[in-house]
């Protein structure tokens, strides 16, 4: 561990929650495109999608420690039920005329793009203050 | 007349010895902190020449692995612009501050040769 790292922590950490909320916003952005997906290879409509993160684990001086954030996993929701609709000419549509479309709700997408795009702002903002705080401390040396 | 010649020379004397361990001082605390940048052990040498150079050398370093980030993010081994962006940040800093040590150690210099003896 060089010795700098120690001052470069919380910028690493900033840049770990810009990478994870940057994957949290991808998975969003497949589930708003997949919105009306009613074929999947795995047969029947798309299942929304949703983005796990874990702390990154770090070992630092013998003692573990948490340093950042990852998106580690992408789950299914298979709670929330899918959007049935009647369209007997959809070549989708069952034998009752049903369609069964994803279980997306776009807007509550969209609420959530929102929150990632907030949730990578604030991380950028960290981030922002760091550089800051390292380059009024090189002020000192002059 | 004689004695004084030579009390004032022994003060001289014991001033120069003085800025001589101001100056070595700053220099083992700027070489702690230019230590601390590479994580590399200390050199032992209090020479300022070769400190300098290891200094410009380290520099160098720095300055290319810093140069090689964008083309990383073009060819695709990266893909986050913000990674590029924290890597180099990380690198102009590092730059900034052996740059300030190295104005400082060179600040230290002009003092001493500027002395009149």
């Amino acid at each position: 561990m060089d010795g700098t790292n120690g001052f470069f922590t919380g910028m690493r950490i900033c840049a770990s929650g810009l990478t994870a909320e940057r994957e949290r916003m991808d998975v969003i952005a497949e589930n708003l495109a997949n919105a009306r997906t009613t074929r999947t290879p795995d047969g029947g409509p798309y299942r929304r999608k949703i983005v796990l993160f874990e702390p990154i684990l770090a070992e630092v001086e013998g003692e573990e420690r948490t340093q950042g954030v990852k998106a580690t996993h992408v789950g299914v929701d298979r709670v929330t039920d899918f959007e049935r609709v009647l369209d007997p000419g959809h070549p989708d549509a069952g034998p009752d005329g049903m369609v069964v479309y994803p279980n997306v709700n776009t807007v509550m997408e969209m609420s959530d793009l929102i929150t990632a795009m907030r949730a990578y702002e604030a991380n950028l903002t960290a981030q922002e203050n760091f550089v800051r705080m390292a380059e009024r401390a090189l002020d000192l040396l002059r | 007349m004689v004695d004084r010649i030579g009390k004032e020379t022994a003060i001289a004397r014991e001033a120069m010895r003085a800025a001589q361990r101001m100056v070595d001082e700053r220099e083992a605390s700027t070489r702690s902190i230019a230590s601390a940048i590479e994580g590399a052990p200390a050199p032992r040498a209090a020479d300022f020449e070769p400190m300098l150079a290891a200094g410009v050398e380290r520099l160098d370093r720095q300055v290319n692995s810093a140069e090689s980030l964008p083309i990383d993010l073009l060819t695709g081994k990266v893909d986050d612009f913000h990674e590029i962006a924290v890597q180099l940040k990380n690198a102009e800093l590092s730059f900034k501050f052996a740059m300030e040590i190295r104005n400082k150690l060179i600040d230290a210099y002009r003092e001493v040769m500027r002395m009149s003896v």
